[in-house]
């Protein structure tokens, strides 16, 4: 059959680059172990050329279906399932690239482009390291072109094709009933007229960015990871460090930036008010990234003293390895009740297919380790306590372990699943991962500030002393400066926390001033040098950032208005709630200020409501508007989506978001008018009060309407008169128009009351007046008020340039054959 | 609240406690000549290590809690404990910000049949009426279940859910009702 208005061409182009894409990396992946295997030099040289060959065409198909995928996403080509599921009309253009994290099949099609990139410049940068290096990426290649497949294997379906249509994915005829009349199936297309949209959560320009670089950073854990295994496999053990060093770096640099960017997602449109929240999501990708840390900085150790190439083969195993572990558990579903974010998996055969993947990547790798183990040279004789290295050592060690514990307790559903217990998160699951991870952050802290005064090897105490003494005595100063005023007062979880959190600031603080400090008293300013130092700095600044944040995180919409509330606290544990309700118009105070919900108005396209709250300080002349958004039942996402708003100052932030709206089903107006007619002057009566009909004039001037001269618009004003000793203005119009007559009633919100004018009669006006509850409106909202969280945004900023100044020394190094004198990083 | 934060308070101790005893047991026996020649000091370092991070994982098993049914909650009265249920849309729902944003109530009942009234003092989830299943996690009390946590399974949050997707298919479709079949598609 041949259906109207569909476009073939695409798909079909689509499927031949996904099988081009499996079969030349499978081709490229053969090639490249050839030429590793190969003892001859020319066989070599023409395996490499043929895998490289495959290689490039493999990107150019990568490339290709990403292309077609995006033609048909912007052409909203919904004859396609994914861009039906993924995408709507009424999508912004800067979207259109996010349908592409929203599903699966993108998102392992972004993996894989990056994948390309990377491998392209280890073509071209490789050197000897090109053939093994670029046959462990071919591998992971193959395993991601299997993901967007999507062919049956016997009688499962490997890997899910973006390329797939709706029509043969869903039985449409018995979804719409209206295809089975007559040739309507033919014209199926004219049925669907829009898309099933992106996900709202997903419609913010974070989501635009964060998740490129996430993978990016994600993808390039694996260079490090081939190198590992290049090492092992051509038996240059260690040879492989140097090259390797750059990679390594940067791709902390980015998997960095790409976790705090989700962080900045989180601050500004998840609504659980933070930028962290020890969600399993979260976690998984900040794990790989520690125990990257862990293993650059073994490598460092590596290159200066010969100590630690164990483990750092280890570490960087063990964070590709992580990350493929992560994929599994974020997609699969195996988190299923535990995590906020919204994923889901293909069910078994994504399941089982990711075991594969992990299975095949990592297997051979751990093999050739445990059986070349004693093969990789070590240093028998140990380190000096006084040398860099030994605590350089056990930081690693730190960020190791402290990996280790946040991926069991977030492999809790997974431990459930295999040993079939039941355990869970306790009541609160943040502190369960802060009371560890404060005592991670005051040992990091202190070597982070120390380190770097030690030298490798062997340190003269004395000269350790001298150059430690000053930034010593400035951070024990500036410490105290802040713990004396910064008011740091912690309450929740007791005075051994607040102990444990004070001290952890003091640390952090002398991690910054010490870095700081050694870019002069050890470097002498050469800004070159000093990547590892500013990286230091950063981290330090992220630490007393996060410290700050957190602990002086302040609820200012604590419920205690009492006029509307007086059930607002909270019986049980003596606390008021966090949420406040604010009716339209009314004044309101929260916190140190004076609140009014002044207006809202409507997305033109979308079911998206903005909602304007000005904000005025009570002590202050400080005066400011928030606009939090939310989407109300929007395409099947029933309830309210909400996205919270914030005024950002230097030291602080305000931020708001809804949490409640009045229900539109409950809130439909059942009361009815009451009519009477009046003349100038009566009054008329209602239960909480009268209004006094004062003027009736046509066209008289009105707030919301501008009538001209040559409409008939009879105005009246009245005067309510509340019980409770308010006095309102209402002015409802009675408009003649073609001949019709149009009643303009209006709305005495903070009365409850809709006065209208509905005619003329006995040279009297007919006045109706009605009497509700519904016409309430109202939001329902939280606020926070989030201090220095600037500190920790510019921690991770200084922290990602330190990595980059590093990269490109290493970059020069690597070029000038040179070696490295006594400095780190 | 505050027998809590005593349990919660002697489990950071119990850390406290157990590190600093391993550290001080390390410690005199690092002067020991003989552990000089078998064990190097990062060793005993990572034997710390180690031990530190048994006794973390310890105490972090001390802080969790399990999945329980109304049944087995009962027993439990005053434990903090997670309950899958679902919503008994036979009762109404509670929840009236304009008296109070701060209190929902609603009735769940477990996959036994269990029944219990749940009282959650924050605002209402927005699409708790269309959830399918309710993990809930607090404490039982004699009349209610005092709950400090809602986590929803909702068919909407997830969007590969071939159900929700039909779903929003005939949706679609029944809101726009189509043109002139021979117009073309654009």
């Amino acid at each position: 059959m041949n259906y109207t208005g569909e476009h073939l061409l695409p798909g079909l182009l689509g499927h031949f680059f996904i099988i081009l894409s499996l079969v030349a990396s499978l081709l490229a992946s053969f090639a490249y172990f050839k030429a590793v295997q190969s003892k001859n030099e020319s066989d070599t040289a023409s395996w490499k050329n043929l895998a490289r060959g495959a290689f490039i065409t493999e990107t150019v198909s990568v490339f290709a279906i990403f292309g077609i995928l995006f033609y048909i996403i912007s052409n909203h080509f919904f004859e396609y399932k994914y861009a039906w599921q993924h995408s709507s009309r009424s999508l912004e253009i800067k979207y259109l690239l996010s349908c592409f994290w929203e599903g699966q099949e993108g998102s392992f099609l972004l993996w894989s482009i990056w994948h390309c990139v990377l491998g392209l410049i280890l073509i071209s940068k490789g050197k000897q390291w090109e053939a093994p290096v670029m046959t462990v990426i071919s591998i992971a290649q193959v395993c991601l072109a299997t993901m967007i497949v999507g062919i049956y294997f016997f009688d499962s379906r490997v890997g899910s094709n973006p390329f797939v249509l709706l029509r043969n994915e869903f039985d449409l005829k018995s979804q719409i009933p209206m295809l089975s009349v007559g040739d309507n199936y033919k014209n199926y297309l004219n049925f669907i007229r829009d898309g099933n949209d992106l996900n709202p959560l997903l419609q913010n320009y974070w989501m635009v960015i964060h998740p490129p670089v996430l993978f990016c950073g994600f993808a390039s854990t694996i260079v490090p990871f081939a190198f590992v295994v290049a090492g092992l496999w051509t038996k240059k053990f260690g040879e492989w460090t140097k090259a390797a060093l750059p990679w390594a770096l940067f791709s902390a640099a980015v998997l960095g930036t790409g976790i705090m960017m989700g962080g900045a997602w989180a601050y500004e449109s998840l609504s659980f008010g933070g930028y962290w929240a020890w969600d399993p999501v979260e976690n998984a990708s900040l794990v790989p990234w520690l125990t990257l840390i862990a293993g650059i900085h073994t490598l460092l150790i590596y290159k200066h003293t010969g100590h630690s190439l164990r483990a750092t083969h280890l570490f960087f195993m063990l964070s590709f390895g992580l990350v493929l572990y992560s994929t599994f558990l974020t997609r699969t579903g195996v988190l299923g009740d535990t995590s906020v974010h919204a994923f889901t998996g293909e069910g078994n055969s994504l399941f089982n297919h990711l075991l594969i993947f992990m299975g095949l990547m990592l297997f051979p790798a751990l093999t050739l380790f445990v059986v070349r183990y004693k093969q990789i040279p070590h240093i028998a004789k140990e380190e000096q306590t006084s040398s860099r290295e030994f605590w350089m050592f056990i930081g690693s060690l730190i960020f190791f372990l402290s990996a280790l514990f946040i991926i069991i307790a977030t492999s809790l559903p997974v431990i459930n699943k295999i040993f079939g217990s039941n355990f869970t998160m306790g009541e609160d699951a943040a502190f369960s991962y802060n009371r560890v991870i404060i005592f991670v952050a005051i040992i990091l802290g202190i070597l982070t500030a120390v380190a770097q005064y030690l030298k490798y090897k062997q340190t003269d105490s004395k000269f350790f002393r001298k150059k430690i003494f000053l930034p010593t005595i400035i951070a024990i100063v500036i410490a105290s400066l802040v713990l004396a005023f910064g008011n740091i007062n912690y309450q929740d979880h007791g005075v051994e926390f607040l102990a444990a959190i004070w001290l952890a600031m003091v640390c952090s603080i002398y991690a910054v001033v010490a870095n700081i400090g050694y870019i002069w008293l050890g470097l002498k300013g050469n800004l070159n040098l000093s990547g590892g130092s500013i990286a230091h700095t950063g981290f330090g600044l992220m630490l007393v950032g996060i410290l700050i944040s957190s602990s002086k995180k302040e609820v200012i919409s604590w419920n205690t208005n009492g006029i509307f509330v007086p059930l607002g606290e909270n019986k049980i544990t003596g606390k008021a709630g966090e949420n406040l309700t604010l009716i339209k118009g009314l004044p309101a105070t929260m916190g140190n200020y004076n609140v009014i919900y002044e207006s809202d108005s409507a997305h033109p396209k979308k079911s998206l409501w903005y909602y304007k709250i000005q904000f005025k300080s009570k002590t202050s002349n400080e005066q400011f508007t928030l606009t939090p958004n939310a989407f109300v039942n929007y395409k099947g996402n029933q309830g309210l989506m909400a996205n919270p708003d914030a005024k950002h100052y230097w030291d602080y932030d305000i931020f708001t978001y809804i949490t409640s709206l009045p229900d539109p089903e409950k809130n439909k107006d059942t009361a009815s008018f009451k009519e009477t007619l009046m003349n100038v002057g009566d009054t008329i009566f209602y239960t909480k009060g009268f209004a006094v009909l004062n003027r009736v004039k046509l066209n008289d001037a009105h707030p919301k309407y501008n009538f001209a001269a040559n409409d008939t618009a009879l105005v009246t004003t009245f005067t309510v008169y509340g019980a409770d000793s308010s006095i309102h203005t209402s002015q409802p119009v009675l408009l003649i128009k073609d001949g019709k007559i149009n009643s303009l009633p209006d709305t005495v919100l903070a009365q409850n009351i809709v006065l209208r004018a509905n005619g003329v009669e006995e040279n009297k006006i007919k006045v109706g007046i009605k009497e509700s509850g519904s016409i309430l409106q109202y939001i329902t909202l939280k606020a926070y008020k989030f201090p220095f969280i600037n500190l920790l945004w510019a921690g991770v900023i200084i922290m990602v340039t330190g990595i980059v100044i590093s990269i490109i020394r290493r970059i020069q190094l690597n070029r000038s054959g040179k070696e490295i004198e006594n400095l780190t990083l | 609240m505050l027998y809590n934060s005593l349990t919660r308070n002697s489990n950071s101790c119990h850390i406290y406690i157990l590190t600093g005893y391993i550290t001080n047991f390390c410690a005199t026996f690092a002067h020991s000549s003989l552990l000089d020649r078998i064990m190097k000091k990062i060793h005993i370092v990572l034997l710390i290590f180690i031990a530190a991070t048994i006794a973390v994982l310890i105490s972090f098993m001390g802080t969790l809690s399990t999945y329980d049914t109304v049944e087995t909650a009962l027993k439990k009265k005053g434990k903090v404990v997670s309950i899958i249920a679902k919503l008994d849309r036979t009762h109404p729902v509670e929840y009236d910000a304009v008296k109070n944003p701060n209190y929902l109530s609603f009735m769940a009942y477990d996959s036994l049949g269990g029944n219990m009234k749940v009282i959650y003092r924050k605002e209402k989830p927005t699409n708790l009426e269309h959830s399918e299943r309710l993990v809930l996690k607090g404490k039982m009390n004699d009349d209610h279940f005092e709950c400090s946590e809602i986590l929803m399974k909702c068919p909407s949050k997830y969007k590969d859910d071939m159900n929700q997707a039909k779903k929003n298919l005939q949706e679609n479709a029944a809101t726009t009702p189509p043109k002139n079949s021979t117009t073309q598609y654009q």
